[in-house]
């Protein structure tokens, strides 16, 4: 054993810890406390580890010291729930091309202020359970957009991300499917520019527009 | 996801036992739904450990009084408690205890074992002596570092008392 009063020559020096948690014999109790009346040093270990059995007590032996594994069937059922919920988000991410991005110089002037992650708020075009907050983020291979979207409807539904192009058609960004009293993230790059986009819109697939943010160039 | 899973769905599991008090079925459906949805927030995983848990416990608690509450519209559950007194909020100590179980697992066994012996079980350092086969004096030290190097543990996870 390496484990002898090495350091210090104070006997008392390794019973702190005994000491806080309740372990020492009654007679090797008193005289710890004898002399912590006189030691400072061990006064002061003993008031380090003090607020330690309070932190040892939050643990529930029986379930958290040797607690039952998960069930097998756990992983399999996330990893196909992941599956379908990422066969509903389709996303565009651009395809890194092109050299010609030498023109890097692109001052942003979208809505948003410098790049706050938060993004801006859309505007709601009627009384919709959605609000849904964009960000835009020039890139060499056009642009990226930051979405977060939160759903208060009680039942759920498809919704679209869609570009609207200064001629007035669109481009799909992302789907996905709303779930009742949650927030959507996500993240989708798309080769149109940020001077290439008139507006972002949140649509129904049936093509009626909820949400609407401008972009101003 | 699978990185998602083993990270938290043991403590989950055992949490939504707890909160679906003992009925499997529902404390799986807890776990799936509330891994799902961490899965599609990844940006509440990036905090801290404790962070995470506490966000993953509290989901876990919504969930289970939803479910809760709708099983009781259809009368499916015959009770008088509101959900409020059969989910109780104990969020807050159950993330601090497993942030405490984790940081006792990243003991050493030595240290470990004296820190069970000698807190957990109740036991004198002379049972521990006994129970080890090693001398009184050290347990004694093996306690003095154990709990030194627990507390440092926790530091680094942000707990400090």
């Amino acid at each position: 054993m390496n484990e002898t009063f090495a350091t210090s020559g104070d006997p008392f020096a390794h019973l702190d810890a005994a000491y806080v948690l309740g372990a020492l014999s009654p007679q090797d109790r008193a005289a710890f406390e004898d002399h912590l009346s006189s030691c400072a040093a061990c006064a002061h270990a003993v008031r380090e580890l003090a607020g330690m059995p309070g932190l040892l007590a939050q643990v529930d032996v029986r379930s958290q010291l040797r607690p039952e594994p998960p069930p097998a069937g756990v992983l399999p059922a996330l990893l196909a729930g992941a599956r379908r919920h990422r066969r509903r988000l389709v996303t565009t991410v651009a395809a890194a091309v092109t050299a010609v991005a030498a023109a890097v110089t692109l001052v942003l002037a979208l809505v948003l202020p410098g790049n706050e992650p938060q993004g801006t708020e859309m505007t709601a075009l009627g009384p919709y359970p959605v609000r849904a907050s964009v960000s835009l983020e020039p890139a060499a291979w056009g642009t990226k957009v930051a979405m977060s979207c939160s759903y208060r409807g009680a039942r759920g539904g498809d919704y679209v991300l869609v570009a609207v192009r200064r001629d007035g058609t669109v481009r799909e960004l992302a789907s996905w499917y709303a779930v009742p009293e949650d927030t959507a993230e996500m993240s989708v790059g798309t080769p149109l520019h940020p001077d290439e986009i008139a507006a972002l819109e949140i649509r129904l697939p049936d093509g009626r527009a909820l949400l609407r943010l401008p972009v101003s160039s | 996801m699978r990185a998602l899973h083993d990270e938290h769905a043991p403590a989950l599991w055992v949490y939504a036992l707890q909160l679906t008090s003992g009925n499997r079925v529902r404390a799986e459906d807890v776990v799936q739904e509330t891994l799902l949805r961490a899965w599609r927030h990844p940006k509440v995983l990036d905090q801290s450990q404790r962070s995470a848990r506490a966000w993953l416990f509290t989901v876990a608690r919504r969930i289970a009084i939803d479910e809760w509450r709708s099983a009781a519209t259809r009368s499916e559950i015959a009770t008088d408690a509101p959900p409020e007194l059969a989910v109780p909020d104990d969020t807050e100590r159950a993330v601090q205890g497993w942030i405490v179980a984790d940081a006792l697992g990243e003991l050493s066994d030595r240290h470990r074992e004296v820190l069970l012996l000698c807190y957990f079980e109740g036991m004198s350092v002379a049972d521990a002596a006994v129970r080890l086969g090693i001398a009184e004096g050290t347990v004694k030290s093996r306690t003095h570092y154990a709990l030194r190097a627990l507390r440092l543990a926790l530091e680094e996870k942000g707990v400090t008392r």
